[in-house]
């Protein structure tokens, strides 16, 4: 997981003089990553290993430890589909201070898509959702590094899952989740799953190999969003669920298991299931 | 015999109301979806007493049959 390249001892040297003369942590950070050339991230994640938080992350601090927050800049994570999910956990990772963030999807915002997807609005309408949540992340955190790539999730490279610790499938169509499963399981990435339709929702972690996927749609490759569709509240709280899944895996707290939480919004009833 | 059955999420609209239901003996999954009015072809998950299913599995007196619809959308 660690990607600082050049020596952490040295440049964490470095970085507490700088804090020590400027004062400011962030003005510190900055001067580091400028002078050494080095991205942010990694600039920020030295500061947590001093047990110092970036203002920007001492809400987290808390809850996270710098420990935690450190090991969160030196993550990568892919988001599949940045519609009515992706728009979510996109803006809480990024919140979060994942340090590397890569957004997959192929299509343009539209009018139907202004109900719930929270990168959509008046303006943003024919922009590719990759642009638009590229926008986003660099007006919320300009230490997280952003790679847009606009195409299918069938189209990608193999190198998009280069370093990548963690997968948000956030995808809308059964057959393009069941593809994502099997890359996960070809690079060793667990995936965290979410899905909705109306009142309702699902959240997974699919460990490679656990075929968790298959066994939730079995022969289906149509869900009830079809004749249900996708309210707003739906789509940010399975995000939420989402990204709290991702989080505890990203600081190890998770145990590796086959389940299933089903969310029933319209009679408030959760109900976990081991496949 | 005597099962319960567990609907969740759409799937409770074929049914909303119905817990227990009393069946003919060696029924199998797919039979009791029929005489309870549930369309298999909305229904992705079956778990029989928390087990995950098929639509073939022959049903015992006193089991539990939970449903689940498949939930795709993004």
């Amino acid at each position: 997981m660690p990607k600082i390249t050049k020596n952490e001892e040295h440049l964490s040297h470095i970085l507490e003089q700088l804090i020590e003369t400027t004062g400011e942590v962030e003005i510190a950070i900055e001067t580091l990553a400028v002078d050494q050339g080095i991205p942010k991230r990694v600039a920020e994640a030295l500061a947590c290993g001093l047990d110092v938080f970036p203002k920007r992350y001492m809400a987290n601090a808390g809850t996270l430890g710098s420990e935690g927050q450190k090991r969160l800049l030196q993550s990568k994570v892919l988001v599949a589909g940045l519609g009515g999910l992706g728009g979510h956990v996109v803006e809480q990772l990024v919140r979060c201070g994942v340090g590397e963030l890569v957004g997959v999807d192929a299509d343009n915002f539209d009018e139907t898509n202004l109900n719930r997807q929270l990168y959509s609005d008046i303006n943003s309408i024919g922009l590719s959702k990759t642009e638009a949540a590229r926008k986003r992340v660099a007006k919320i955190n300009d230490a997280v590094e952003f790679y847009p790539l606009t195409r299918k999730l069938e189209d990608l490279e193999s190198n998009a899952y280069d370093g990548v610790d963690l997968i948000f499938d956030c995808l809308d169509t059964i057959p393009s989740r069941l593809h994502l499963q099997d890359m996960g399981e070809r690079y060793s990435i667990p995936l965290i799953h979410g899905a909705i339709g109306g009142w309702f929702g699902q959240v997974a972690v699919v460990w490679p190999g656990s075929k968790l996927l298959s066994n939730i749609y079995g022969t289906k490759r149509e869900g009830i969003e079809k004749i249900v569709g996708n309210p707003p509240f739906t789509p940010a709280f399975i995000a939420t669920l989402m990204v709290s899944e991702g989080i505890k895996l990203l600081l190890g707290k998770k145990k590796r298991e086959n389940t299933v939480l089903f969310a029933d919004l319209l009679n408030n009833q959760w109900q976990y299931i081991t496949l | 015999m005597e099962l319960e059955i567990k609907l969740f999420a759409s799937l409770r609209k074929f049914n909303p109301e119905l817990e227990q239901i009393e069946v003919d003996d060696g029924i199998t999954v797919l039979e009791l979806f029929e005489k309870a009015g549930i369309p298999a072809s909305e229904v992705a998950i079956v778990l029989v007493n928390g087990r995950h299913a098929k639509l073939d599995q022959p049903l015992q007196d006193g089991e539990t049959v939970a449903a689940f619809p498949p939930i795709a959308g993004g």
